[in-house]
């Protein structure tokens, strides 16, 4: 009897288990059923709520993209060769480029797979070329916009900082080759529009295109200097720069090549039991490097500190919060302003107590210190944990991102600006405490610095 | 029994649930696998968060070029997320891609003919290749002191209707002042919907006030055509053609009309500045110099060879002695022409080498109102030359003067030589008058290879 009654039982759980599988199977089929409804609402009106999302109110309208499609559709169908695939990598490269550049902004453009692997590799502490910080800046006369390849630094030790290439030059030439503007038509159409209104005689203004054509044509457009300035090729170059308080240009020979540098360089001052630190670039082990530095310092006994950020620029954000972390350990650095108003903390973090160093500290700014050195400079400053010795600051507060593509080749775009941890914008350069002018080897700063450690004030 | 029965039943109870549950989620168990691969793929579908710049790069070897639409639409959706900067409009960033596109396809030197046009761009294109527009039809121009005049009220216009003349200078439009605009925007103002009416307001020398005049705006005709007699005693008349268009073949035809009620002997067709236009008006124009067989050939994509032959109907008038003016500006349709009389010996070329644009473009319309120009085949010549980069080389190479002013026939040499050259085809001159003149290969049919 209780055998069978186990039996029984057996059965009625079999029976159960069933049941709870079919049941489970027919709430299956209900839901794949109502699920490929959803999945086909969704596809084709994916792209629509995509895009909608974004544009907001003002109207669905994604027309733009199917403009783009039936073009490449066309050239594809009837161009007059058959196009290769290395026609299509140009062709989406040019799209690219042209798209990005129409932005004009010069922080947000196409890399090619060259320049894109140059850019990470300065990331990581290997640097091509000629070891400058290149910006490009325009220039309005009248009509005519004219963009400049200005140096905004140099990295330290390289071949530019070497050969005596400095923040703020101007570059007019290389290899004698004229820099052009984006569009160096600009002067000949206007020749043209000119020339419809005043009839101007056909001679003399063919004389004006010629001489434009020849300028045009033996000179070098400024994004082309730059790519050829930034990327090794063991070739040397020379510059003609024009400098602020020089009055004729200045010719430099400087060799584009591969370089590496020690991130971090330091000593001990005899003269007031002060440290030196020099941050020479921002990569992955500049924070290690700046924390065995001033362990090292410690120990000799340094009380105060100089850190140098002259001639220093960029960095990845991580890089930078690594050598923060000793200085503003838990603060805030300052403030990435995104864009629709987003704006983001960024905040230090915490170190052990005794990697973190309390004596005064004074900095050592210039017109090379660009971006993140600047953020920490200004918000040095302005938690009154440091004075600013040099001259004033670069001024570039813009942020870039770079989103990578399949190919190798990436797009750099800017995605924000820097405020210090105030909320300051510090666009036109951050103005040291102690302004003291770049001189000879330019020790007449650091002994100004040195001076300034002894005054107080950078203690918390 | 009863006893059992409540501690069996618990039990029993608990079982039975358990066992359904376990039936019920058996399938996900089982399916696990299958559901992890699920829950990649929804990740992948997330947006993608910006990838600090160390990210690894991919092996050189394995790279595929990029696609171009998804890779622009995964740019312009970044763009549109987190692009700090000015506000961008869609399309035109959209345009600029298409235009970087094109130019990426040839280069800017190779093939600047396949190009994108903008709303704006094709619409103005349209018109000149219909040959006409919608306004009052004067022709505007600036004078030394900015001010926008008026240079000529074109023939049978509503301007010259309503008794616009020239050097008419234009205070306003329709109450408007337009002191400090662009002439092209002035342009815009007095343009409009055929029937509309423009006011504008004038100021004319030999009045004391400025006056007002409406006009009623109509459709008018560009003027492609100019014709003059250059020597009446002789017959020596001049066609000058501006481009070709849907109504280059009639006002051609009534020049020659005209010329012909002076007593025409010789003809002097000048195609100089000439940049082309439309492939069938150029058969149209070349015809009538040509007897019989192909104007031109077209080879299509594949090397297929289509020759478009002489349209008989166009054989309306009597041929003439004929000198046809070229230079470096005559392109495309211009070629055709003279590279048509050229090949078939029925005029002689004179200027300079041409352009050098042998390749034909087919124009496609999209749906948002802008356009493609699509280089889809070669012409050659009917000899079968082509002349793309190298252009046609006239017979007699005579350069512009130094002082050369396109208003000024005077100073105008290469007209002059034309006239010479003419004049010996009609006997007037002996052939030694054309010694000093720099003479190509003698039977006509050089293309060098310039590139």
């Amino acid at each position: 009897m209780r055998s069978f009654h186990r039996i029984g039982i057996g059965c009625l759980v079999g029976l159960c288990f069933a049941a709870g599988y079919a049941a489970r199977l027919s709430v299956d089929v209900r839901e794949r059923a109502a699920a490929e409804v959803r999945e086909k609402t969704i596809s084709t009106q994916g792209a629509r709520i995509a895009s909608a999302g974004l544009e907001g109110a003002a109207g669905i309208d994604f027309r733009p993209i199917e403009t783009l499609y039936s073009v490449l559709t066309n050239v594809r169908e009837h161009y007059v060769e058959q196009l290769s695939s290395d026609n299509e990598s140009q062709m989406t490269y040019g799209a690219l480029r042209a798209m990005l550049s129409s932005l004009g902004d010069s922080n947000t453009r196409f890399l090619d797979p060259t320049q894109s692997r140059i850019v990470r590799d300065a990331v990581s502490g290997k640097f091509h070329g000629i070891g400058a910080v290149l910006g490009i800046r325009k220039v309005r006369t009248g009509d005519i916009t004219d963009e400049h390849l200005i140096v905004l630094s140099v990295i330290s030790t390289g071949p530019a900082d070497r050969a005596g290439l400095k923040p703020g030059d101007d570059i007019v030439s290389v290899d004698g080759k004229q820099i052009l503007p984006f569009n160096p038509f600009q002067k000949a159409e206007k020749y043209l529009s000119e020339e419809r209104k005043k009839n101007t005689k056909q001679n003399q203004l063919r004389k004006w295109l010629d001489t434009e054509e020849k300028r045009i044509e033996s000179g070098m457009p400024v994004s082309e200097a730059e790519i050829a300035l930034i990327t090794e090729d063991g070739k040397t170059r020379e510059l003609s720069v024009r400098r602020a308080g020089v009055k004729s240009e200045i010719k430099i020979k400087v060799a584009a090549e591969s370089f590496g540098v020690e991130p971090v360089t330091s000593k001990f001052l005899d003269s007031g039991a002060a440290g030196y630190v020099r941050i020479n670039c921002f990569v992955p082990e500049t924070g290690s490097r700046f924390a065995e530095a001033l362990s090292e310092l410690r120990a000799k006994g340094a009380r105060g500190m100089v850190l140098d950020l002259r001639k220093l620029s960029g960095g990845e954000t991580d890089s930078v919060l690594n050598v923060a972390r000793h200085l503003l350990p838990g603060r805030k650095l300052g403030v990435l302003l995104q864009s629709r108003g987003r704006r983001c903390a960024i905040n230090v973090p915490d170190a052990p107590a005794d990697q973190v160093w309390d004596g005064r500290i004074s900095v050592l700014v210039d017109s090379g210190t660009v971006r993140f050195p600047e953020l920490l400079a200004a918000s040095l400053k302005e938690q009154k944990r440091a004075r600013l010795v040099g001259e004033q600051t670069c001024g570039d507060n813009s942020h870039s991102s770079v989103m990578s593509l399949s190919d190798g080749s990436a797009v750099m775009m800017k995605t924000g600006v820097l405020l210090s941890s105030m909320g300051v914008s510090f666009a036109k350069g951050v103005k040291p405490d102690v302004r003291v002018a770049y001189s000879g080897d330019g020790s007449n700063q650091l002994s100004e610095a040195v001076k300034a450690l002894g005054e107080g004030g950078a203690r918390q | 029994m009863r006893r059992t029965g409540i501690d069996v039943v618990i039990p029993v109870a608990f079982l039975i649930c358990a066992a359904f549950v376990l039936g019920f989620v058996a399938q996900d168990v089982r399916a696990s696998g299958g559901q992890v691969g699920k829950w990649v793929a929804s990740l992948q579908l997330l947006p993608q968060r910006l990838e600090p710049v160390s990210t690894p790069v991919v092996d050189a070897s394995r790279r595929k070029p990029l696609p171009l639409v998804d890779t622009y639409s995964a740019v312009m959706e970044r763009l549109k997320a987190d692009y700090y900067g000015d506000d961008f409009s869609e399309r035109e960033l959209t345009y600029s891609a298409i235009r970087g596109m094109l130019a990426a396809l040839g280069g800017p030197y190779k093939d600047p003919f396949t190009r994108f046009m903008d709303p704006d761009e094709y619409k103005k294109m349209r018109e000149e290749n219909e040959g006409n527009f919608t306004g009052i039809g004067a022709q505007l121009d600036t004078n030394k002191s900015g001010e926008v005049y008026v240079k000529e009220p074109l023939p049978d216009t509503p301007a010259m209707k309503s008794g616009v003349k020239s050097n008419d200078v234009i205070l306003a439009v329709d109450g408007k002042s337009i002191k400090g605009l662009e002439i092209n925007d002035v342009v815009k103002m007095i343009r409009g919907k055929a029937d509309t009416k423009v006011r504008l307001t004038l100021r004319r020398t030999s009045k004391p006030k400025p006056f007002s005049i409406t006009i009623t705006r109509q459709v008018v005709q560009f003027q492609m055509v100019k014709s003059r007699m250059l020597d009446e005693k002789n017959g020596i008349g001049y066609i000058r053609l501006y481009q070709f268009n849907q109504k280059s073949d009639t006002q051609f035809d009534k020049a020659i009309t005209d010329l012909e009620k002076e007593r025409l002997r010789g003809l002097v067709f000048d195609l100089r500045a000439n940049p082309g236009g439309l492939l069938q008006v150029a058969v149209e124009i070349g015809s009538r110099f040509i007897e019989s067989g192909p104007v031109v050939i077209i080879q299509e994509r594949g090397g297929q060879r289509n020759p478009m032959y002489v349209v008989e109907s166009k054989h309306n008038h009597k041929r003439y002695p004929l000198v046809v003016l070229v230079d470096k500006s005559s392109a495309s349709a211009s070629e055709i022409v003279s590279g048509a009389i050229k090949d078939n010996g029925t005029g002689t070329l004179l200027g300079v080498t041409t352009f050098g644009k042998g390749r034909v473009q087919t124009i496609m319309t999209l749906d948002d109102g802008s356009a493609v120009a699509i280089t889809t085949a070669k012409y050659l010549t009917p000899k079968g030359d082509d002349i793309h980069h190298k252009g046609i080389r006239p017979d007699y190479i005579v350069e512009a003067a130094e002082d050369f002013d396109p208003n000024d026939p005077a100073t105008d040499v290469q007209l002059a030589r034309a006239v010479e050259v003419l004049k010996v085809k009609m006997g007037l001159l002996p052939k030694s008058a054309l010694d000093k003149l720099e003479k190509t290969a003698a039977a006509g049919r050089v293309v060098t290879g310039e590139n």
